[in-house]
């Protein structure tokens, strides 16, 4: 639909344009303190996160100025493990369990921040949803009609991912999903030469999520308990996907409120200038401070229970791409693989071909 | 009052308006002293009487009836004339009485010192004139004639009443002195419509003048002159004054006395002054001064038309937008802002019926074919009391009867749409029609296009026309019309948004009396819009829509110094709030249907303009609104009813009541003016309006699919005070017109939005909304050039339109994503000569209220979260763009039956790319890119080929 709309805009009146401009912002005032925690429940840990830092400008491109701060993980309203500032800690089920005490099932997280400053914040409790079974995966290739930087119309191919699932979990709860989208592609060299002596190695190169790309589905707004084709993912098709192109898919099971808060989220960064776009605004918080100097501050806690799903998308069905160096030596990376980004001549685990 | 019988040598009732109807009205002038027509007179002023009393009740001017019932000669004044300036101080007293005074004896002295405290007028002309060989004569308490006995009260030459008509149009140069009688006097009955047929013939050669323009200046209704100078009017029995002009003559202003149906020619005279280098301007020069109301603006579709516009379409909704206090968000977006002021806030009536979406292709192009309309008036300060159910203004766009004579026709081909009207009679003299159509045919641009997602998509809009005028007998006749138009656009496969209006309506018009007469009308409306998502998960048709009927009674008295309106009016609207339905087999989306809403609004209203003094005129009146909302239906309740929240839903009912929700409100119209002298003047305002359904969106501006939303208990109407004061100063015969008002308007109720708010389909709409207060307030200065081979205007409005609500922005004030502090616009034309006309046009705004993220977070590595600063806390860059036009016509000949023209424009000449909207893209933690939209961020040039069978 958005590329509808820029059409509408673009192209019936043959008048649209977009470029970057420079905006005078004012001075702001200091970095606002944000609370942002997770807790991920996966088939046989638990995963923790907190992130205690200050806001930075937008045109501030350091990393994000970490605050000193005292953070604890609660399960039950008692308190458990003490974190690291932005460290994740992985911890077993059982052992969590044999340590603290409940049970996964009965598993409710929240935490509690004391900054130096004296200020103490909490969040609400959240209970770790179990993630659906059964949920599908499905790769889809589709060519369009473009304009080129030229002006030319070309055809372009695009692979999609698309996911099919219950909302049902094993306890039929009705849950909200989220997905987290990366994947490995395989790149073996292509020296263009005749000596058949040449060794040839082979590359997995990682490919992040996009990251403000937010796949969410809120189990309010779906009519029934399943979703079909919803497209969580699309790349444009490259010789990224000639040799074999491994999805991973982190499906994240999260209550109906995370999903509006992700929704939130969502619509703050991707937004198209049209007059369709609906006003961002302030994004909401589940966090509250409890005790010190009141302050202005930001965050969001939640958990989420995390199924990760794999999808290895053929050469076939991917419109049979092209190797970068079929037809000639186009870059270094045909004769050094390594030179490519997020390479390493290390097989994934999970890559079955 | 000084009553003398005048004898003519001749007179006639169809020549050329020259001195045989200046001695053709003396003659009558006499005679009528012994006439019925005393009778009548006896009888109006009677009328005058309860018409005082009623205005005394309402305002308390108790002292205005008496000062509005004296006459001429019975005014006391106080005088002090010296034998060295004895002419300039009684001038001055007679301007300031609105009174023609013409000295004919110019050698008339005055030989000692006069002083005259409280006499009465007629006393201080008898004794100015007692020892010398002068008389005067009072004619109809706007015309003093000193002069020589013998002429005056015996031997009227021709020559006489020839030197005193050219030397009182030399001297005013815009009042013709004398009334022309038109009809039969000897048949004057209460009488009913009257047809006015005449011709405009050129004061040298007699020849005919083809294209000159006539406007009736207290109905604000003209007309042109055919192929042989011809013209036509309409008129009920009574008195007004003809605006007659035409390019390269001097302009007159005739007033005219209408008993029946008649023939009326009138001479125009080469102008001396201006040559053949004049604009036609299509109302009274000195209008701004004149007028009673504050804040009004009437837009001239001849203006517009010169104008520079976007792909060649002629545009009265960007006209309106050269007007000081009037603004929009951007290109591309429907509506337009007045005083600060929402879109939905502006009330749209076409002849009687309002309509809910003005613009076609998102805003683009105007809702409204210009070829069809007589006129269009925007009220943004002073709202008469006969309009209502709106906030911030009111555009009153008129729509032209067929042509009764004959069959015209005229349109225009342009880039993206073309237009033809077609006019004339069924019946002549009994029955005419119009109809017009506009269309685009954009279509075949797009399948020209070798992209697929392009060939298969569609962008479409229609309007059409019709309005059948029928004349039963000369007392009543009635209209039939019909408004249609349409906008498609679809995508491909993926999704598209249709929406349409009909418009429907029925006026009956009826002359009860000369002083009387009835509209009644009958209005029924239908605005459906929808929206697709054709693809995916997602895929779906929101569908909504809002209908009403309304029956409107509206009676209107004029006579002399009074205009009187009233009337009741019912309206039943009924909205489908939103109907949601998933399309195809992989939609998750749930469907959903909010119940159907009604409502009706009742209001009495009176309305009056009334000329207390020459120099002091005031306007008032009252509107008593009922407003009710309709059950039986279910309703939410909520713990706090003044505070519906979703977390505080207390449950569903059945409210079994007819009527579930009520509101009344009296709202007082008032303004007022006061002239310093001919060219000057002060006016107040103040109006108080309410509005019951409003349009819900919370995008930038309204988008098709914004539903209009009716009050309920939750969400109860919106109410403002208007407070208007403008000073306004002419200068060099009324060329110059200058005007500065400041306004000021408080809302009560004003509606705006929560963050991220459901506003779709949402059966509990009311837990997504916030009320609070708003006002918004401004200066805005016009100078404005009427006549010349360079002309045009400029106009500057400084305002600010802010909002205070609770949960938003922590209860500070804060601006509408409208609030554009300064506005200034610059219109020039350049007329070269009668075929040739360049126009320029220049805008510059500041930029608008915008929400953009004050800062950024990252949240599990790679994801940023970006943080919104207070809702609108920054401003897009400046807006300002140039177009220019060159229009080349035939100009008027005779000999020429099929007028055409060209106009080649650019808008935006120097491609500025204005943002529509400034947004923020954030990809991984890279440092964000502020990308602005410019909607039409080239240059546009345009060529329409217009056409015009007269």
């Amino acid at each position: 639909m958005m590329r509808g709309l820029y059409f509408l805009w673009g192209l019936i009146f043959i008048t649209g344009c977009i470029d970057t401009i420079e905006v005078d912002l004012p001075q702001r005032p200091a970095g606002r303190l944000v609370v942002a925690g997770v807790v991920e429940r996966g088939p046989d840990d638990y995963r923790f996160l907190v992130d205690v830092v200050r806001t930075q400008d937008l045109e501030d491109e350091k990393p994000a100025v970490r605050e000193s701060a005292d953070i604890r993980i609660l399960n039950q309203g008692v308190e458990t493990l003490s974190l690291d500032n932005g460290q994740s800690l992985v911890f077993a089920i059982d052992s969590f369990h044999d340590v603290f005490g409940g049970t996964a099932d009965a598993a409710v997280f929240n935490i509690e921040i004391k900054t130096t400053l004296g200020g103490v914040f909490t969040s609400l409790d959240q209970k770790v949803l179990a993630p659906p079974q059964g949920s599908t995966p499905a790769v889809r290739y589709e060519e369009r009609s473009e304009l080129n930087n030229v002006g030319n119309v070309v055809e372009n191919g695009y692979v999609k991912l698309l996911m099919n699932s219950s909302l049902l979990n094993a306890t039929s709860e009705r849950v909200s999903l989220r997905w987290d989208v990366s994947g490995v592609f395989r790149f073996p060299e292509r020296p263009w030469t005749d000596n058949p002596f040449i060794f040839v190695n082979t590359c997995y190169v990682k490919v992040g999520s996009k990251g403000n790309q937010i796949n969410i589905v809120n189990s309010a707004e779906v009519n029934n308990n399943e979703v079909f084709e919803f497209e969580v993912s699309e790349n444009e098709a490259d010789y990224r996907f000639a040799s074999g192109y491994y999805y991973t898919i982190l499906q994240k099971a999260i209550s109906n409120e995370t999903a509006s808060y992700w929704q939130e989220l969502q619509k703050g960064v991707n937004r198209a200038g049209t007059i369709f776009d609906s006003p961002a605004g302030q994004i909401r918080s589940n966090i509250t401070q409890t005790d010190g100097s009141p302050e202005d501050f930001l965050g969001y806690f939640y958990t989420a229970g995390v199924d990760t799903l794999r999808y290895l998308a053929t050469w076939e069905e991917t419109g049979k791409q092209f190797h970068l160096c079929a037809r000639a030596t186009v870059s270094d990376a045909c004769c050094d693989c390594l030179l490519l980004v997020n390479s390493s001549y290390d097989k994934p685990h999970y890559w079955v071909d | 009052m000084c009553k003398k019988e005048i004898t003519a040598p001749r007179f006639s009732q169809h020549g050329p308006v020259d001195v045989d109807h200046i001695f053709f009205l003396l003659y009558r002038f006499g005679s009528l002293l012994l006439s019925d027509f005393w009778i009548e007179i006896d009888r109006v002023v009677n009328d005058m009487i309860f018409i005082r009393h009623y205005l005394c009740l309402l305002f308390a001017f108790s002292f205005s009836a008496i000062l509005a019932g004296q006459q001429l000669d019975s005014i006391k004044v106080n005088l002090e004339l010296k034998p060295d300036n004895w002419q300039e101080r009684l001038r001055s007293l007679t301007d300031g009485l609105n009174v023609i005074l013409f000295i004919a004896d110019t050698s008339m002295v005055l030989t000692e010192n006069k002083n005259y405290r409280e006499q009465y007028f007629g006393d201080v002309l008898l004794d100015l004139v007692r020892e010398t060989e002068n008389s005067f004569l009072i004619y109809r308490d706007y015309l003093v004639v000193i002069g020589d006995r013998t002429i005056l009260q015996e031997s009227r030459s021709s020559e006489f009443y020839q030197a005193l008509q050219q030397s009182l149009s030399a001297a005013n140069n815009k009042v013709d002195d004398l009334e022309i009688l038109v009809g039969d006097m000897e048949k004057v009955v209460s009488s009913g419509t009257t047809v006015i047929n005449g011709k405009i013939v050129d004061g040298e050669s007699d020849e005919s003048i083809i294209g000159a323009t006539l406007l009736v200046r207290e109905i604000g209704q003209g007309t042109d002159t055919d192929e042989d100078g011809k013209f036509q009017l309409q008129l009920v029995p009574g008195s007004y004054t003809l605006l007659v002009q035409y390019i390269g003559y001097q302009e007159r202003q005739i007033p005219i006395r209408v008993f029946g149906s008649g023939d009326l020619d009138i001479v125009l005279n080469r102008s001396s002054i201006l040559l053949d280098e004049v604009v036609v301007e299509a109302k009274k020069r000195d209008e701004n001064i004149q007028s009673v109301e504050v804040g009004v603006s009437r837009v001239s579709i001849r203006e517009i038309e010169k104008l520079p516009s976007f792909l060649g379409e002629v545009d009265i909704i960007k006209g309106l937008l050269q007007q000081p206090g009037v603004s929009t968000i951007g290109e591309g977006s429907s509506g337009f802002n007045v005083r600060g002021g929402t879109v939905d806030q502006n009330l749209i009536i076409v002849d009687e019926g309002m309509i809910f979406n003005v613009s076609h292709a998102l805003g683009f192009f105007s809702a409204f074919n210009s070829d069809i309309l007589s006129d269009a008036v925007l009220y943004k300060g002073n709202i008469p009391a006969k309009y209502g159910g709106r906030l911030a203004s009111v555009l009153d766009v008129n729509i032209k009867d067929g042509n009764f004579q004959k069959l015209r026709f005229k349109g225009g081909l342009g880039v993206v749409s073309s237009r033809l009207s077609l006019e004339g009679p069924l019946k002549k003299d009994k029955t005419s029609f119009l109809i017009s159509v506009r269309s685009t045919y954009s279509d075949w641009v797009l399948k020209a296009v070798k992209i697929p997602e392009v060939s298969t998509s569609s962008a479409f809009f229609y309007d059409v026309n019709a309005k059948f005028t029928h004349r039963f007998n000369e007392r009543n006749f009635i209209s039939v019309s019909g408004y249609s138009s349409a906008d498609q656009f679809t995508y491909a496969d993926e999704f598209g948004f249709d929406y349409e209006t009909l418009l429907g309506q029925i006026n009956y018009r009826s002359v009860l009396n000369d002083h009387l007469f009835s509209t009644l009308s009958i209005i029924y409306s239908d605005y459906q819009s929808s929206l697709s998502d054709e693809a995916g998960h997602d895929a779906s048709k929101l569908s909504i829509g809002t209908e009403y009927i309304k029956i409107k009674e509206n009676l209107n008295f004029s006579f002399d110094n009074l205009t009187l309106d009233a009337g009741i009016s019912l309206i039943n609207y009924q909205v489908n709030p939103g109907t949601v339905v998933p399309q195809g087999e992989t939609s998750s989306v749930i469907p959903a249907s909010v119940l159907e809403e009604e409502a009706r609004e009742i209001a009495v209203y009176s309305d009056a303009i009334f000329k207390v003094t020459p120099r002091f005129s005031i306007s008032g009146g009252l509107r008593f609104t009922i407003y009710q909302f309709l059950g039986p239906r279910e309703m939410y309740e909520y713990l706090n009813p003044a505070k519906p929240m979703l977390e505080e839903i207390s449950g569903r009912n059945f409210l079994d009541e007819k009527i579930i929700h009520e509101e009344s409100l009296l709202q007082p119209r008032f303004s007022a003016r006061y002239l310093f002298d001919a060219q000057t003047s002060v006016k107040i305002g103040y109006a108080r309006t309410s509005q019951y359904i409003n349009q819900i969106s919370n995008n930038d501006t309204p988008t098709p699919t914004s539903i209009w939303q009716l009050s309920n208990q939750y969400i109860p109407s919106q109410l403002s005070h208007n407070f208007s004061l403008g000073y306004f100063k002419n200068f060099k015969e009324n060329i110059w017109n200058t005007g500065l008002e400041l306004y000021y308007r408080h809302i009560d109720r004003l509606i705006d939005y929560r963050d991220f708010a459901d506003l779709i389909a949402n059966d509990h709409l009311e837990t997504e909304l916030l009320t609070g207060k708003g006002q918004a307030y401004g200066v805005e200065l016009s100078l404005k050039k009427q006549v010349g081979v360079l002309h045009g205007w400029l106009n500057y409005t400084w305002s600010r339109s802010l909002r205070k609500i609770a949960g938003i922005n922590r209860q500070t004030w804060y601006p509408s994503n409208f609030d554009k502090p300064h506005d200034l616009s610059l219109v020039t034309n350049y007329q070269i000569n009668k075929r040739n006309v360049i126009s320029l046009y220049f805008t510059y705004s500041t930029g608008r209220a915008i929400t953009i993220p004050l800062d950024r977070h990252p949240v599990e590595g790679d994801i940023v979260v970006l943080n919104y600063s207070d809702r609108n806390a920054f401003r897009a860059p400046d807006y300002h763009r140039l177009d220019v036009s060159y229009t080349l016509g035939q100009g008027y000949r005779k000999s020429r039956k099929f007028k055409t023209s060209w106009t080649f424009s650019v808008y935006n000449l120097y491609a500025r790319r204005n943002a529509f909207s400034v947004y923020v893209v954030q990809d991984n933690l890279s440092k964000p890119k502020i990308n602005r939209l410019s909607v039409l961020g080239n240059a546009f040039p345009s060529l329409t080929f217009n056409f015009e069978l007269l």
